[in-house]
């Protein structure tokens, strides 16, 4: 049954049909078409009902998101349908349930549909021995490797072994073997012996990265996973085949060897070298980040996220790390600087103070450097940050929070607008105080004569006039940021910034998806989350207290910010929550 | 109703488990490896074959072989080639049992005497010191 | 006595016969794709009318032939399965990737008389609708190969193929395609995925029934050679007829081929069911016997995927309609009876 097409007389899709069936002798009602791995209407099959009757059905090539292949044989089970009669109509058992002939042959789960008054076994001895022998075959080449396999403690073999493995082999013939370390890409090694050949890779690397660079060579026993001879394997999604190999045969060149997974904190944060906001596990342990891998999220990166957000997470662990507060270059205390800056600020005159804060910045800190924008009437803006787009994940905008920005009044419709003027206001000697967030603002900066040559278009914003010189002109200069950079060399105020695994806090993706973010790891030496000093400085400023937690702080924030009306800390949940942008 | 209609004709002379080895190495060799049972079960008989007409046999060997050949026919692959490398096993073993048995039991017999008898030697020369 | 009954093979090892398309016209070849290409439509009783494509359907269903390929299916069964409403076009393909060890029939065709298959396959492309067809041949029979293609090259040059065949306004084209070597491309998906020019992995079914998602995702019929050349006959003599030929479930002729220690192996047609598994081994006409001096030890009754049956084996029948032991020398079975089946169920 389709959904009906849409007319004036019928503005709703038809209802999907629903069906009963039964798994282990539990019956519940299932639709008879669900969302397929592109999100297409298809057949119901068996696997998804044993999934929505919590019954697990072990297996290896089936995976919700990539076409199914039905190789591994692992998710067989036993069913039965209602019989017929001669007269094609439904026979009975003597208490008037329906009659129900099992099949003689066992079916994959993955991709055969059920229908109505199908019977599912996923328990019977046969199944489990079934999955015993089919665990058995792929056990009989499988190297002896775990003791140095990286998949060890989420490997799929080992969990099924649990279940299902002998405790003694059989096996008393010699083993297959196949090349151990190929260099399939820049950032893939395979080991082509402990690969059980269900496909993952080449069907993700093909149909949803677009890039049918995977095949499979050789016969039978032999068959091998390869790129074309000559060819690396290498696209901006090539390390989302290391999450879904269900074994230790592609691993990561980065995180080979560097961690055992047990060892490592799971903590639910994002990513943010791009706006998409890719929900993210940071996996570490003691102070130290060993690997980001993708957190599913349906709304916003599915199951995935990109090579290049993956691995940008070493900085964050540099041994040139800003760790101390600076006062004119000496090294002073949180309290003495903080007060300093609020007295400094408190004798501003108006229209004296300008912003720069970063679009890298969490929700929470540029909303309260806007309200120290409306206290002293500064004038704001942040960086653009543009690059290219894909397909797939990556967005065009490199910032992960610009819609955070412009939502708290930080920046305007087009970041960077604002920075000429911030120049001319400096130059002039009407701004005399500056504050700098996370941006090296001399970084792209051209002397302001050499600008004005330029047209103001939105190219020219990428170059603005703020140069050293400029900043020179300064009575105070206070820059927060996290790297030592030509700006943070200028500051009379220096104070050390968190990285985003270091804090807590909520971005606001390119698409309004607002979502937060835990800490992973310890700030380096007396760095603070700019959240926590900034809410100090606002009280000190504005004399009035505001929340020392993270929970208390959105959820002011919330309610002052029109875009986030309505939203709580504990609201946005895993996966966060859309607002209007 | 009789397959393709070969009729292949094997009379006395024929070694049934040289037979056998040369069917399953055939089916090894063709197998196309995409789904497990058939991918490892047709190499692993083949291999065992090889090895029990090769000298290297073991009693329970028939035994080992049904046991191997049960898990790939019966739905459990995703073409007939799964029946069509485990049938020809298991009806060979089952009905000339006796055949796979001796065979493999003759082996372990050599397999003994050769080390018992190497046992022997060592005892020779040392009563010779 | 048992005896050959040549209907494939009536004319290929006759002396004198080539495989060019003069002989094969003199000995009336080409005359079952006339009589069905001009199959009148019939009116029925209701005002419907029934083309000459479902008659021809119905007389192949009503004939009983079987695949001819190991598995037996049902051939009118298996094309009534396609799907004619999707819109997409329907592909019929001959599987000539005879690799069964001990299976040499379909190169006997091929090689000697491919204009019957070839015309088998046109009255059977032209049945369903098909507007290209290809011939997979495995890569072992080069020479095949050259023969089909010099045929179609003959066919062509007289209008029995190609645009507007014979007038009718029926076009057809027939490609030969070579295979590489591989048994798991007579698998009929695995065959298709071949003809798409991807590694041979036979698909899950479901859903990927040939006749619904066959060669690029459209409906397509996967014949034998064997198969389609009977299809020429059916149409050549009418459903009913073919039909008395064989026994009543399993109907037609078989080409056997015969190997292994007899003192005559080779190819031999016979009805099926008029001749036992013992009568082919031992009969002068046919094996022959054992070699002087052998005594019968086993036999592989189906191809070498078949389940060996052991001399001096009493067989239960397992078919429906007889349940007792059947005696013969020194094979005690009856030929008909075996059930082994190269295949899976039948939908």
């Amino acid at each position: 049954m389709s959904a009906a097409t849409k007319t004036d007389n019928n503005p709703a899709p038809t209802a999907i049909e629903m069906i009963k069936v039964k798994v282990d002798g539990r019956e519940l009602e299932v639709p008879r078409l669900s969302p397929d791995w592109q999100g297409k209407l298809a057949p119901t099959t068996m696997i998804q009902v044993c999934e929505a009757a919590k019954q697990d059905v072990p297996h290896y090539c089936y995976h919700p998101k990539l076409p199914v292949a039905g190789n591994c044989r692992m998710c067989l089970v036993e069913f039965g349908t209602p019989a017929l009669g001669p007269d094609r109509k439904p026979l009975l058992n003597a208490d008037g349930t329906a009659r129900i002939a099992k099949s003689p042959r066992p079916a994959i789960a993955c991709a055969t549909p059920v229908s109505p008054g199908m019977e599912i076994y996923t328990s019977t001895p046969g199944v489990k021995q079934m999955r015993e022998g089919v665990l058995e075959s792929l056990l009989i080449n499988h190297p002896l490797d775990c003791p140095i396999c990286d998949q060890a403690g989420e490997c799929k073999l080992q969990e099924y072994s649990v279940d299902y493995g002998q405790s003694g082999s059989r096996f008393v013939e010699a083993k297959v073997h196949k090349p151990k370390s190929v260099d399939l890409g820049p950032r893939i090694m395979l080991d082509a012996e402990r690969c059980i050949l269900c496909t993952r890779c080449i069907r993700f690397t093909k149909d949803i990265a677009g890039d049918d660079k995977l095949g499979i060579v050789n016969r039978g026993s032999y068959n091998t996973i390869s790129t074309f001879p000559g060819t690396a394997f290498d696209n901006n999604y090539t390390l989302n085949t290391v999450d879904i190999c269900p074994v230790g045969a592609l691993t990561s060149k980065d995180f080979r060897f560097q961690m055992r997974v047990w060892f490592l904190k799971d903590t639910k944060s994002i990513c943010t070298s791009c706006g998409t906001g890719c929900n993210v596990h940071i996996g570490s342990r003691e102070e130290k980040i060993y690997r980001y891998t993708p957190r599913e999220n349906e709304a916003v990166n599915g199951h995935w996220m990109c090579d290049e957000g993956r691995l940008n997470y070493k900085w964050i662990q540099r041994t040139d790390r800003l760790r101390d507060v600076l006062v004119h270059g000496c090294k002073s205390s949180w309290g003495e600087a903080l007060r300093e800056i609020a007295h400094k600020l408190k004798q501003a005159p108006p229209g004296s103070v300008a912003i720069i804060g970063s679009a890298r910045q969490t929700n929470e800190e540029l909303w309260l450097l806007s309200r120290l924008k409306s206290r002293f009437g500064a004038i704001s803006d942040s960086f653009p940050r543009d690059g290219q787009p894909d397909k797939l994940l990556v967005s065009a905008d490199k910032n992960p929070n610009s819609n955070g920005a412009r939502l708290t009044g930080i920046s305007f419709t087009e970041a960077g607008i604002n920075l000429a003027k911030i120049a001319d206001g400096i130059q002039g000697g009407v701004i005399k105080t500056l504050l700098v967030f996370g941006e090296n603002v001399v970084k792209r900066a051209v002397s302001p004569a050499a600008l004005s040559e330029k047209e103001t278009t939105t190219e020219a914003i990428e170059v603005h006039g703020i140069t050293a010189d400029v900043l020179a002109k300064l009575e105070t200069l206070i820059v927060s940021d996290i790297l030592p950079n030509e700006t943070t060399r200028l500051a009379h105020y220096l104070l050390p910034g968190c990285a985003h695994a270091e804090k807590r806090g909520s971005f606001t993706s390119t698409k309004g998806r607002v979502q937060k973010f835990m800490q992973a790891v310890e700030p380096a030496g007396d760095a603070r989350p700019e959240w926590d000093f900034l809410q100090d400085l606002v009280c000190n400023v504005t004399g009035k207290e505001g929340f020392h937690s993270i929970e208390g702080l959105f959820n002011e924030m919330a309610k002052s910010v029109p875009a986030f009306n309505g939203l709580t800390w504990a609201g946005l949940g895993e996966t966060g929550v859309s607002v209007k942008i | 109703m009789s397959g393709s209609s070969a009729i292949i004709v094997v009379d006395d002379t024929v070694d049934i488990v040289g037979a056998l080895a040369n069917l399953s190495e055939f089916y090894a060799h063709e197998s196309c490896g995409q789904c497990t049972p058939c991918r490892e079960g047709s190499l692993w008989m083949s291999k065992t074959l090889h090895r029990l007409s090769h000298g290297q046999g073991r009693k329970g060997d028939a035994d080992y072989l049904l046991k191997i050949a049960d898990n790939i026919p019966g739905g459990r692959t995703i073409c007939a080639f799964g029946e069509a490398c485990s049938w020809p096993v298991q009806s060979f073993v089952a009905k000339f049992k006796d055949e796979f048995v001796a065979k493999g039991a003759e082996d372990e017999a050599r397999r003994a005497r050769q080390s018992a008898g190497l046992g022997g030697e060592k005892e020779t020369a040392e009563a010779q010191h | 006595m048992a005896q050959e009954y040549k209907l494939i093979l009536k004319h290929a090892d006759e002396p004198g016969y080539t495989p060019d398309i003069e002989c094969y016209l003199r000995h009336g070849g080409y005359d079952s794709l006339r009589k069905a290409l001009t199959v009148p439509v019939v009116e029925l009783s209701d005002g419907k009318k029934k083309s000459a494509q479902e008659q021809i359907r119905e007389d192949v269903m009503k004939s009983g032939l079987r695949g001819r390929g190991g598995a037996g299916f049902s051939c009118g069964l298996k094309w009534s399965f396609v799907d004619r409403r999707s819109g997409k076009p329907i592909y019929l393909i001959c599987n000539a990737d005879e690799s069964e060890p001990g299976t040499f029939k379909d190169r006997q065709i091929i090689h000697k008389d491919p204009h019957q298959l070839i015309e088998g396959m046109i009255i059977s492309c032209f049945a369903n609708d098909v507007k290209l067809a290809y011939i997979y041949i495995r890569g072992e029979m080069p020479k095949g190969a050259k023969i089909l293609n010099q045929a179609l090259k003959e066919a062509r040059a007289k209008n029995l193929l190609g645009k507007n065949i014979l007038g009718t306004g029926y076009d057809l084209e027939i490609h030969v395609h070579r295979g590489a070597g591989a048994y798991i491309c007579g698998e009929e998906t695995g065959l298709i995925e071949s003809l798409e020019g991807k590694r041979p992995y036979p698909r899950i079914k479901p859903p990927y029934f040939p006749a619904v998602l066959g060669l690029y995702m459209c409906p397509t019929i996967v014949n034998n050679v064997e198969t389609l050349c009977n299809v020429k006959h059916i149409v050549g003599m009418g459903g009913a007829e073919f039909a008395k030929l064989g026994t009543p479930n399993n109907t037609g002729t078989r080409i056997v081929s015969l190997s292994g220690q007899v003192k005559r192996p080779g190819y031999y047609e016979i009805e099926v069911g008029k001749a036992t598994l013992g009568q082919l081994i031992h009969d002068p006409e046919f094996g022959g016997g054992l070699l002087d001096g052998r005594k019968l030890k086993a036999v592989i009754p189906g191809g070498s995927s078949s389940k060996v049956l052991k001399a001096g084996e009493k067989f239960k029948l397992k078919r429906k309609v007889d349940g007792k032991d059947v005696e013969e020398r020194p094979i005690f079975l009856i030929f008909l009876m075996i059930s082994i089946r190269f295949s899976k169920r039948a939908p």
